[in-house]
Order: C-alpha cells, then structure tokens, then sequence
C-alpha cells in the first residue's frame, strides 16, 4: 500500500470525520436494534446456517436451480465472471435493451459489470442512491453498506449538477429529491432490471432483497425483465434460514431492527421474465477449502468495517479492494487475487474487534494472519525468524548488543526519539523506551540466588514474560514477581524460555511459530508448577490458543500443549483469585483503565484487572470512552504503518485525557510503550503504568 | 399488541391511525388524498367503503399522489406490514405514489417476524409466482453523510390505518 495514499486518506478531513462520527454512533444504535434479541446465540444460528449450507453447496446450487426453475425463472449457472457478464448482455441483446436500471449489488460489483456493459454499449443506471453518487464520481464503494460515506454533501451537489444541468445547492433533503425526480425516468423506460439478492432459498427457488430506498422494488417491478445476479454462497436450504438471516443483517449493519422493505419473489410475474445468474468465482473450490471456507458465511453487513480501527482512519479505498472491510482483506484473494491482496493484509493491526460483531461469527482476524503465511512473506524475514528466534542465546544476545547500539538515539532522559530511517522515519512524534541495560532474566537469576522459589505449601507459579517485558521492561516483569509473592505465590522463572512465536505467525513464519511452540510447550512442562503467568496478552493468547492449534499435528505435544493451556492465565486473573472482595469501591487516587485488544477480546479477560486496580492497588477507576478500542500498537505495526498507528493513538490519548485521571493502566507491555511514547511526545504527564506495577506498590 | 405495533411503526416514521368502521378508514383516506387514487388488491369490504373513488389505471400510478393497499399482516415487533403483491402492476401501485396508505385487520397483527415464517412460506409456495413485500415505514436513505432522510424512491408517507372492532 502505498505511503502517499495513506497519508492522503489521513489528510481528509471529510472522511476522516464521516468515519469518526459512524464509529462513534455505530456502537449504541446497534445495540438499540439487537435490543431484546441475545445476539450471541442469533450469530450462532447464522453461523451453523452457512457452516451446513456450504457443506452442501453444490447439492444446494442444484436445489435452488431445480425449484427456481419450476417457478418459471431461466436460472444461469455461471463459473466465473466473464460467464456471468456475457450472459447478463445475451439477456439484455436478447430484450434489445440499451438502458438497464441496477439496485445496489457487491456481486455486481465483484464481476466489474458496469464498465463491461458501458464497453457493449448499453447503459447502466445505478439507482441506489449511495451508487449512483459513486457512479457518477467514477469511484467504487468504499463500504458495502454505504458505499458513498466518502463523499460530503458539496461535492454530491457538483456531481448532481454536472448530471442534471441544474444548479444544485448543497442541501441533503434537496439532492435527495433530485435523485428520486432524476432517477425516475430510468425505472419508467428501462426494459431490463439488474439486482442482486441477499438470500436465495433452495427449495423454493425463492430470493430475498433487504433494502432501504425503494428502488429495488421498482427494479424487479416495473422492468419486464428482470436479471437477479447472486453468489452462490447465498443459497440457504429454506425460508426459516433466510430469515434468521434477514433479521441479523440490517441490525449489524446499519442498526436498523428491519430495513424499510424486505422483498421476497418466487418466479417472474404475470406477464414478465425473471433470470437468475449464479455466480461460482471460486466459491465452491473455497467452500472445499477446510481453512478458509469459513469466509463465505459472511453476509455483507460491513460490521467489520463499521469497527475496525483502521478503517476509520483510511477509508474503504484503501482498507479493501472490491470487498472492503475486514472480510474484504480475506475475501479478495479468493475473488481478485493475490497480487490485489499482498499490500492490504498487512493493514489489520490484528485487534479482533471485526470478530466480535462478525454476524457470522467469522475468525476474520485469524483467516487474515492465515492468509498472510500462504502468501505474502516479505524476502529475507525467514533470516531474522528462521535463524534468529529459535536459537535463544543468538536472539538474546542481538538483543544485548542492541543495547549499545541504541546508545547514540538515546536522550538525556534514556528514552529514543530518533531511530535510525531504517526503522522509522514516521515514527518521530513517539518516543522508545530503550533496551534495558541488564534484562529481567538476569535480574531473576540474582534474586533466585538469594531466594529460592519453592516455598513449601504455597502455590507454584512459573513466569513467562514475553521478550518485550523481559527487555525493555524488566521492572514490570520485577512487579508481577513481587506483587504474586506478596498475594501468597511462589514465582519461578525459567530461564531457557523463549519468544511466544508471535511475531513470527504474524509475519505469516508459521513454521518458526510451530518450533516455537513445540521448545516452550517443552520448557514449560518440565518444571512442576500449578500455573503459568503472563503479562503479555498476546503471549497468553499464543500459549492458550495457539500452542495446541500449531501442534495439532504432532499428538505427543499436542496433549501437552493442551495441558500447558489450562495452566496458563494473565498476572489480573491470579491476582484476582487472592482477592477477598470488600464490596467498597477503591477511594485511592483515580486512574483509568486500557482494556489490551488480545486480553479483553483475545482471552475475555476484562473485569479481573478492574478488581486488582481497586481491591489490591486500592485505586478508583475511572472508566474511559471506549476503553477497548485498539491502541495503535499492534506489534510491528507500529514500525509498518506509523501513521495509521499514531491517529489511532490520539484517539486513545484524547479519551485517557478527559477522564483526568494522572495514570492509566494496561495489561500489556506493548500498549504500555505505545502509549506512554504518544503521552511523552505531548508533554503529557499521566502515568502509564502495568496493573502489576500499580499492585506492587501498594503491597510492598 | 396494537399498541405495541403502533408505537414500533410510528418510531420508523410511520403514521398510524385506528378506526372502529371502515367508512370511517376510508373518510380520513378522503381527507389525505382527494378522490383520485392507486390501489392494488383490496377486500370486498374495503373496496365497497371506497366506492366514492377513482382507480388510476396502470399507466397512471406514476401520477397518482396517493396508493391504497391492503395489509395480509401487522408485525408488532417491528411495526412491519406484509404486503402480498405478486401482481407488477398491484406493486407498481405501492411503489410509485408519494403517499402509501395500508389497511391492516387488529387481528392480523403478530408479536414477530417468526411468527409469520408459515404464513410467508404458504403464500410464497402456494401460487404460480409470487411477491411480498415487507414494509416498515417510508423510504428512506442515509447515503449522503449519514443522514437520515425520508422518501427516495419509495413512497414518503406511510400511513397504516389500522380496523379494529370487527
């Protein structure tokens, strides 16, 4: 992606309010439409639906055909999009139409139909309004619900003018109107109708359109001829699917409980001809696919977008190809390839909210990291993670030498505000912490000496610190150690551990993550310990969920993996445990509190660090907006796409600052050195400390 | 229920009226519309109450300022109406006016959208073809800048007149 059109998205200053303004609004309106409904089990139901319908698919597709055709409709089963193209312009030769009126269809725009049919010399007319804008400006959607949320309403104005030769002022009720008087002739002479569908059932041939203007009604009614262009990953077996379907759909994506019409047609009417073009594009050799076919339950909602910190910063434009959002980045491969897929499955800085709304209960997050090792390994990062990460005293020892090597970037106060270009040229309104001199593995070999860990009768804990932790913040690591003591553990720290594979998975070296995982699963069983703790939740999620994933293949390790994983939780959760609640809230000076994306939604840990903050830290907590949004970190992706990163930071510092709290904490080190390197380039002077920090100093 | 209908209905921008008569439904259609209007498929009872009125041919519904129609159901979750319009030209008749008017019987509204999955299944299977139209409140959009604007291509009122005490 690249770097000029980034930093123009980040430059306009309509977008970037738009998309601010939807985010803010979208949480609340979304939860007024799921009201009295359990969305966790509606998803469930939608997820199942897909999961059995693409099992199926191909039995479906024959279904679906057989019964639409016995309802009169001519069905088109269509391998790819030239098929689909040059059969929907047969349909219309075939009419002698010139002018065909389109509803809004994605699948429409997946085959590119428009600029084929306007090279065939037939116009076509798009008619929601949303696409007529965009169609005009000569752009594509850049959301699949509202695909005009870039434009404002002035510039609306001078396409509608230029359009109708009237002087249109820029006044929203007004250009609406314009549209309807506009567009209205289209509906009256059009031989042809063109829509899309958002459910096909099968044993009914029976389609359904879920729309807000109208227009598809006037589409698929006042046309004689009507051309329904449909994936086939729509089809569900029956009426009581789509349904559950159609009730998900408009409340995910625009929180709306139903959208003004919902139309159902079985068969052509009285007098007219109805076409059903299925399109394959890849979706049943993806359906095949055991991994990936979990992308084809998605329903087009664009929740994954209408969440997605860097959407919001960017835009569809560049946050998507043809399908924008989160599903967008997995999608595209599959349907525009991977040459259009390498630049945007780097954008997603992995913070899983898409997966928390996803209607379809999509892993979007995963299948992205899944999609990048099949993919897009950047030449010469097999050196760095192949040689370097799994051999521990060469990693750590590049790690040492870098501690002198960052001398010359340091400032007075030891912090680093210039890196070398090689590193970040963008990156100069943060600061660095620096490379700890001596890391905590050596502090704990010297404390171990002192004090042995196996104080008869307590419960035994091993400590997995992460690298960052153990490198660049050996006293948070010092905290946890003391503050589980002073809570009645005994803590160990295995000093042959080694990095949680992470950031290897993540640069798509899932081989190296595998290694990884087999060493530590090793290391960690060895020793006899009643848990494991981390203070990286990244690192808690890797030893939760991705150790046994990884080693799914090698059962002898897979079962100890699976037994390492029932051990391992975050310093909150084991401090929590020791906690005898008072029932009276903290008094103690406020702090607020930054939920870390792979805590809260990685590992669903969210009160335990509230607890501790006020029960053991004895702190009032004082809740910030949107206290789980991303905070801009996302590993390397603070070095890859600086930019992006630092707008999602001032959102974050913006909201630590109205709460006036003096010290936010976090439960992890990367959000600790993000954000306290935003608050530092401002001057700020809160605290951003980790809640085992905030714990030691009250029980020490 | 009707209340519960009324006021989900009302809070998507419907109008909602209820009537104890027909005539008297069909006096307050009177008073919106003028003597001319569109109309798709109505009940005998609710055709004879607008005796008094001039039907737009089809070629006319695109002139027509006002289109009649008959409700097979209510939703009260949602104030939804579920119109059976399997016939274009009926459809045309509701889709082009600038004002929709819909009779709904009490009695045919339901708590939710599940609750009519058998009435939708029957009426989608048990013709040749078919149409229904699930309609809560007016056309709308919110395509540019994200606000709310009533009436695009569909009608801009929707007015639910709803007959109790049959």
């Amino acid at each position: 992606m690249s770097k000029k059109i980034i930093r123009q998205k980040i430059h306009d200053s309509f977008l970037r309010t738009a998309l601010k303004n939807f985010a803010a609004q979208y949480p609340a309106a979304r939860a007024r439409a799921f009201e009295g409904d359990d969305f966790e089990s509606l998803r469930d139901r939608v997820s199942a639906i897909r999961d059995n319908a693409l099992r199926d698919l191909p039995d479906l597709v024959e279904r679906f055909r057989e019964s639409a055709e016995a309802a009169g409709a001519t069905v088109h089963l269509c391998a790819n999009p030239e098929e689909a193209r040059s059969a929907i312009l047969g349909i219309i030769r075939g009419k002698g139409a010139e002018c065909v009126v389109k509803s809004k269809s994605m699948t429409s725009e997946e085959i590119r139909l428009n600029p084929y049919l306007e090279k065939a010399g037939i116009r076509s007319l798009e008619t929601d309004l949303g696409e007529w804008i965009i169609q005009l400006a000569g752009e594509r959607p850049s959301h699949m619900v509202m695909p005009a949320i870039h434009k404002n309403r002035q510039e609306v104005a001078t396409l509608f003018s230029r359009e109708t030769g009237r002087d249109c002022p820029p006044d929203i009720p007004f250009l609406v109107e314009t549209a309807r008087e506009a567009l209205r002739d289209g509906f009256l002479t059009a031989r042809v109708g063109i829509s899309g569908a958002n459910v096909a059932m099968a044993d009914s041939g029976a389609i359904g359109l879920v729309t807000n203007e109208g227009n598809a009604r006037l589409v698929t009614t006042l046309p004689e001829t009507h051309i329904a262009l449909i994936g086939i990953e729509k089809i569900v077996p029956s009426l009581a699917e789509a349904l559950d379907i159609i009730s998900i759909l408009p409340k995910n994506a625009t929180g709306q409980k139903i959208t003004s019409y919902v139309s159902l047609l079985r068969g052509p009417s009285e007098g007219h001809e109805l076409h059903v073009v299925l399109l394959d594009n890849g979706r049943r050799q993806l359906a095949a696919d055991q991994r990936f076919r979990e992308a084809l339950k998605c329903v087009k909602c664009g929740a994954c977008a209408n969440v997605c910190p860097v959407y919001e910063i960017v835009g569809g434009h560049v946050f998507g190809h043809i399908y924008v959002g989160g599903i967008g980045l997995v999608l595209t491969p599959f349907f525009h390839g991977t040459e259009n897929a390498r630049d945007i499955l780097g954008l997603c800085i992995g913070c899983r909210r898409c997966n928390e709304v996803c209607a379809a209960k999509i892993d979007i997050e995963g299948l992205i990291l899944d999609l990048r090792e099949r993919g897009t390994k950047i030449p010469g990062q097999k050196a760095l993670f192949g040689t370097l990460m799994r051999n521990r005293s060469l990693f750590h020892g590049t790690l040492r030498a870098a501690y002198l090597a960052q001398k010359p970037f340091q400032g007075r106060d030891g912090r680093i505000r210039h890196l070398p270009l090689i590193l970040g040229g963008d990156t100069g309104n943060r600061s660095l912490p620096p490379i700890a001199e001596r890391p905590f593995r050596d502090l704990a070999r010297d404390r171990e000496k002192v004090k042995p860990d196996d104080q008869g009768g307590r419960e035994r804990v091993l400590f997995f610190s992460g690298c960052l932790a153990d490198f660049v913040f050996p006293e948070m690591c010092r905290d946890t150690v003391e503050s589980l003591e002073c809570l009645g553990y005994s803590v160990h720290f295995p000093r042959e551990q080694l990095c949680c594979g992470i950031p290897a998975r993540y640069s798509g070296e899932v081989e190296v993550a595998r290694d990884m995982a087999r060493l530590n699963t090793d290391i960690l069983m060895k020793e006899q310990a009643d848990f494991v703790v981390t203070i990286c939740p990244t690192c808690t999620m890797s030893l939760k969920h991705d150790f046994p994933n990884l080693l799914e293949g090698e059962p002898e390790h897979h079962a100890r993996s699976l037994e390492l994983a029932a051990k391992v939780f975050n310093f909150a959760e084991l401090a929590a445990r020791k906690v005898v609640k008072s029932g009276i809230p903290g008094d103690g000076e406020p702090v607020t509190y930054h939920d870390a994306c792979h805590l809260r939604r990685g590992c669903g840990v969210f009160r335990e660090p509230r607890t501790v903050l006020e029960e053991i830290a004895d702190r009032t907590v004082v809740e910030m907006e949107g206290p789980d949004t991303c905070c801009g970190f996302g590993g390397s992706y603070a070095f890859k796409f600086p930019e992006i990163s630092y707008e999602i930071l001032k959102k974050k510092m913006d909201a630590i600052a109205a709460t006036g709290a003096g010290t936010v904490a976090v439960d992890c080190p990367g959000c600790k050195m993000q954000i306290e390197g935003g608050l530092e380039g401002i001057k700020s002077r809160v605290r951003v400390e980790h809640t085992a920090t905030l714990a030691a100093e009250r029980l020490r | 229920m009707i209340a519960r209908f009324q006021a989900a209905a009302e809070a998507v921008g419907a109008v909602v009226r209820r009537f104890s008569s027909v005539a008297d439904a069909a006096a307050y259609v009177l008073q919106i519309s003028g003597p001319a209007i569109a109309a798709s498929h109505l009940p005998d009872d609710i055709r004879r109450a607008l005796s008094g009125f001039t039907f737009a041919p089809p070629e006319e519904h695109r002139n027509a300022p006002v289109c009649v129609s008959f409700a097979t159901a209510g939703v009260a979750a949602t104030g939804s109406l579920l119109l059976e319009l399997s016939d274009a030209v009926e459809r045309s008749a509701t889709a082009l006016p600038p004002i929709h008017m819909a009779f709904l019987r009490a009695s045919a509204i339901v708590p939710d959208l599940p609750s009519l999955t058998g009435a939708i299944d029957s009426l989608l299977s048990s013709r040749p073809h078919a149409y229904l139209s699930l309609t809560t409140g007016p056309s709308r959009t919110a395509d540019i800048e994200r606000v709310l604007t009533i009436g695009v291509h569909g009608p801009k009122e929707l007015h639910i007149l709803i007959l109790e005490g049959e």
